[in-house]
């Protein structure tokens, strides 16, 4: 650092150097830094330009969660484009969403390209896109396939359930009504995840619904014509005459319903069924399974007592085996007898008895079901109502053969056909129960009581008595009975002298015993020796020789 | 230091005005009000017009505008569970136990530090002009002015962290950076030193030092 | 006075005057009194300013164009340019700041590059530029308004601050306006007197 002044000389007269001027290398050299700014600035253009990619119009409904400049597009969560601005459409009855692509993206701007606005959804696949509670929504995206070009689309206001190059079949069900189903339910084989429900819809005559299922690939192999489905959704609490059954499918579907499908057994087809083949929804499973019913027949009863318990879908039971289901109750007024029967009508599926079926119809020839339950019904065949479950007091309609059930008037060609009833052995029950409890009733129960409370007193009185007076005495006379007692033992006792002698008395009797029986039998040979005397040459009567002395032995 | 008590030739005493735009010196005429320069056309002044009432004022004003400054918070951060007010302090505060101890140093002296000195440094200047007596020498004095013009624009730090923060820093719900009323106030304190430093001209410093010197060297001769 | 003498400077500071002398590189040229700096050795010359210029104007506009930095909060990111900064705060509602961020680290540089684009450029071709004596007014006003290294700084704070809490990281932006603040600086330390020499020096006021 120099200082420099010279508040007072004077240098005009000095000359001034000649100026040189500098070689414009420097000045060339200087350029380079503009140039290399121009460079890198050149080359971030035209890498931004370079990715970028086709700018395509999305429209929705609603902006709600879409920013300008800050939303992407993602294709399997990857980012594809970004929102670049946000406008009305010219009627205001949409928004128009101008996004800017990737450019790898290119094939998004195709026709069939679907778009949706992934935002917290509370829905029955479960709870979705929570992320985005914080990052904010974002633009789902799914490809069409197709190959010509388009820019203005129109969103989708919910995910659609599928996405296009998903592998897989699907497949139609036909069904009463929709149950607990929705889109994004879970479709089981099982018990595992194979599919989901995709779409569903009223039919044109509006007297069923139709739901189309997609099962992922490789599960859709096992979809073949002998396929059947059911729907497995919720927990499937049934309390019947057979018991309480709990079943479920898995906890989604007790939240978000379900559909499950397998192979009734011993079906063996092997393809798999077309896409879009039609199958029917069964209720639940046994339903589903069950081999087919073959043709129903319809019954009609009459029941003269009380069908409480008895319930529109209850059992028709034959032998044990199910044969059919209650499908009416209702009473009947019959103006001769003047009281209100129940009138209970009911299917059953005679083919469900099996080869019973089968060796009747051969036997009698005739496969008319009139018929073959008029023979039956000549057999004892009648209708009753019994009690499924002593719990609820469930009924169930059994058909049992009554041997001594007497006759009845049997027409086959009714339709419905009419079979006639017994009535029920739980109402028998009810009778005899009734009848102890009458007996019981009779029990005069009152005059018992008083008889046994006057007795207890006196006897009250009198153990009072024994206890007061008796009792001593008795004591002293116990006591004395004692002593007896154990004099007594003494002089019975093995070697006591009384013992003794007692023994040989005996012994005296029994010698005169025998001879007097030696007597006796020698009379009864010769009876005139009571009048001559013995001869001398009769032998003598000999007494056997009395047996040998035993001493005398305890009692054992 | 040699020249130091040598009376150096002034514009003033030579009669020369020098355009602080091209640089230009012109000799002038009258004292007082002056034309314009011939190169550059810009209006020419001996002094920076009206230096003392303007710069105490606009000094003034920031010192006033300094309190809420300081007190009223710059920057709310919320998040999702909470919400966190700071003030130019707290900033401070919390880059230091994040441990940037340095940068909490720098953002102290910057936001802080340089304020409050420019206050007290300017107010002295302008004190010590208006009494005409001083104690600091005046090459002190100027060299004072010279790190205050120098350094008082480093105070719109925090300003500009606040603004790039609220830029950046939006992510909804989960974090989100909103400016509060008190970066209005630095911003204005900042802006204020700034023009009041402009305003105040140095060479009213030598204008008194002339005059004590002429006085003293008059004494001294006596 | 002789016209012919080397031009006179006089001290901002201190009001002293002297006669200007040419430097030898790297030296500056110091008031006696006061000690302020007088000038400089100047080793840009036009055609240097001028191409420093359109450098820094390209960099300006890179700068401006792509984000300084972004954070990523568990996939969540976020990145703002400078304008964008200033539009946030402008809707944010402190309407000062954004007006006052905006003239300082947007306006104040570009004015300052086109300014000198403009006076260089016409200089370097021989010209006078016109309106030279507004442009250089103009310039010797927007120079202590033109605060990038602060904004360097401001930048390097706040990445620090969010750097606890987010992954940061840098963008474009940032290095678009380090390379902005070297070229701010050479060009705007650069004497705009040496401006008026290449016309013929014009006389003193009367």
């Amino acid at each position: 650092m120099t200082d420099s002044h010279d508040p007072t000389t004077r240098d005009d007269d000095l000359p001034e150097p000649a100026k040189v001027r500098k070689r414009r290398w420097t000045v060339s050299l200087i350029w380079l830094v503009p140039l290399v700014a121009a460079l890198i600035g050149l080359s971030l253009v035209v890498t931004a330009w370079l990715q970028a990619g086709p700018e395509i119009v999305i429209s929705f409904q609603d902006a709600q969660g879409i920013t300008a400049g800050k939303t992407e597009v993602k294709y399997k969560n990857v980012v594809i484009g970004k929102v670049r601005g946000l406008r009305l459409s010219d009627d205001r009855s949409r928004v128009m969403v101008t996004v800017d692509l990737d450019k790898n993206a290119g094939s998004f701007a195709t026709e069939g390209s679907r778009f949706w606005v992934v935002r917290p959804r509370i829905g029955l696949g479960g709870v979705s896109g929570l992320g985005t509670l914080f990052s904010g929504s974002y633009i789902g995206a799914d490809t069409g396939g197709s190959q010509n070009e388009d820019r203005y689309f129109k969103g989708l206001e919910t995910p659609p359930p599928l996405t296009h190059n998903e592998a897989g079949s699907s497949y139609l069900l036909s069904s009463k009504d929709l149950g607990s189903l929705d889109i994004g339910s879970p479709v089981y084989y099982r018990r595992i995840q194979v599919g989901r429900v995709v779409a569903y819809h009223l039919d044109a005559d509006g007297k069923g619904v139709t739901v189309q299922l997609f099962i992922k690939a490789p599960n859709d192999k096992f979809v073949t014509d002998n396929t059947r489905f059911w729907n497995a959704s919720g927990v499937d609490v049934s309390l019947g005459a057979g018991g309480l059954k709990v079943n479920t499918e898995s906890l989604a579907t007790v939240i978000s319903g379900g559909v499950a499908f397998g192979t009734p057994p011993g079906n063996t087809a092997t393809t798999q069924a077309s896409e879009d083949s039609r199958f029917t929804l069964f209720s639940n499973q046994a339903l589903a399974m069950h081999p087919p019913d073959g043709a129903p027949v319809r019954l009609k009863m009459l029941f003269h007592q009380s069908v409480r318990g008895l319930a529109v879908g209850a059992q028709v039971d034959f032998l044990g085996i199910d044969l059919g289901r209650v499908t009416n109750i209702s009473l009947d007024f019959d103006p001769k007898t003047k009281r209100f029967p129940a009138e209970v009508t009911a299917v059953i599926y005679p083919h469900r008895i099996g080869r019973a079926n089968q060796r009747f119809i051969e036997r009698t020839g005739n496969d008319n079901p009139g018929a073959l339950l008029g023979i039956l019904v000549k057999h004892g065949l009648r209708a009753q109502l019994r009690n499924g479950n002593l719990l609820t007091g469930q009924l169930y309609v059994a058909l049992d053969f009554f041997p001594k059930a007497p006759k009845v008037a049997y027409n086959g060609k009714l339709d419905p056909l009419v079979v006639p009833t017994m009535p029920g052995s739980f109402d028998k029950l009810q009778q005899q129960v009734a009848d102890i409890v009458d007996k019981v009733h009779k029990i005069p129960f009152d005059d018992l009581g008083a008889h046994l409370d006057a007795s207890l007193r006196q006897l009250n009185a009198l153990l009072a008595q024994f206890n007061n007076e008796l009792a001593p005495e008795a004591k002293s006379t116990l006591e004395q009975a004692q002593k007896t007692l154990s004099t007594a033992t003494s002089a019975l006792s093995g070697d006591s002298p009384l013992r003794q002698s007692l023994g040989q008395t005996l012994q005296e009797l029994e010698r005169a015993a025998r001879s007097l029986r030696v007597l006796t039998s020698y009379l009864s040979r010769h009876p005139e020796s009571l009048l001559r005397g013995r001869r001398n040459n009769d032998p003598a009567p000999h007494a056997p020789p009395p047996p040998s002395h035993q001493p005398a032995r305890s009692q054992p | 230091m040699s020249a130091a008590h040598a009376p150096l030739p002034t514009a003033t005493r030579l009669g020369l005005i020098g355009c602080h735009v091209c640089g230009q010196v012109c000799r002038c005429v009258a004292h007082g009000k002056v034309g314009a320069c011939p190169r550059c056309g810009a209006s020419l002044h001996r002094r920076k017009p009206n230096s003392i009432a303007r710069t105490w004022a606009l000094l003034i004003a920031a010192i006033i505008l300094y309190l809420p400054a300081n007190i009223v918070p710059i920057m709310r951060t919320a998040s999702l569970f909470s919400s966190t007010d700071n003030t130019i302090l707290s900033g401070v505060v919390e880059l230091w136990v994040v441990g940037s101890p340095d940068l909490a140093v720098i953002v102290f002296i910057a936001s802080i530090m340089v304020p409050v000195l420019k206050f007290i440094a300017l107010a002295w200047l302008l004190v010590s002009v208006q009494r005409k007596r001083a104690r600091w020498p005046a090459r002190q004095r100027t060299r004072l002015y010279g790190l205050v013009e120098a350094m008082g624009y480093w105070s719109m730090l925090d300003v500009f962290v606040v603004t790039l923060l609220t830029g950046v820093v939006q992510l909804g719900p989960l974090a989100r950076v909103e400016p509060l009323p008190g970066v209005i106030w630095f911003a204005l304190v900042v802006v204020l030193t700034m023009l009041a430093s402009m305003s105040f001209d140095p060479r009213l410093i030598w204008d008194n030092a002339a005059e004590n010197a002429v006085k003293s060297s008059g004494n001294l001769h006596d | 006075m002789n016209p012919n003498a080397s031009p006179l400077v006089i001290c901002e500071h201190c009001d002293a005057v002297y006669r200007r002398r040419p430097l030898a590189r790297g030296e500056k040229a110091c008031c006696l009194r006061c000690g302020a700096t007088l000038y400089r050795h100047q080793r840009l010359n036009v055609h240097s300013v001028l191409a420093l210029s359109v450098a820094g104007l390209i960099v300006w506009m890179i700068a401006n164009l792509w984000p300084i930095f972004s954070i990523n909060a568990s996939g969540i990111t976020s990145s703002s340019t400078l304008w964008g900064a200033v539009m946030a705060a402008w809707d944010e509602h402190v309407r000062v700041v954004a007006v006052l961020v905006a003239a300082t680290l947007f306006f104040a540089p570009l004015l300052q590059l086109l300014l000198l684009i403009w006076a260089c450029g016409f200089v370097a071709a021989g010209r006078r530029p016109p309106g030279l004596i507004q442009v250089v007014r103009v310039l010797k006003w927007l120079h202590p308004w033109s605060m990038i290294e602060v904004l360097m700084l401001g930048i390097l704070v706040s990445v620090v601050k969010l750097n606890t809490v987010f992954d940061v990281t840098t963008d474009i932006g940032l290095w678009g306006f380090a390379a902005l603040m070297v070229l701010i600086t050479l060009v705007a330390s650069w004497d705009t007197h040496d401006l008026w020499r290449e016309p013929p020096p014009v006389e003193a006021c009367g």
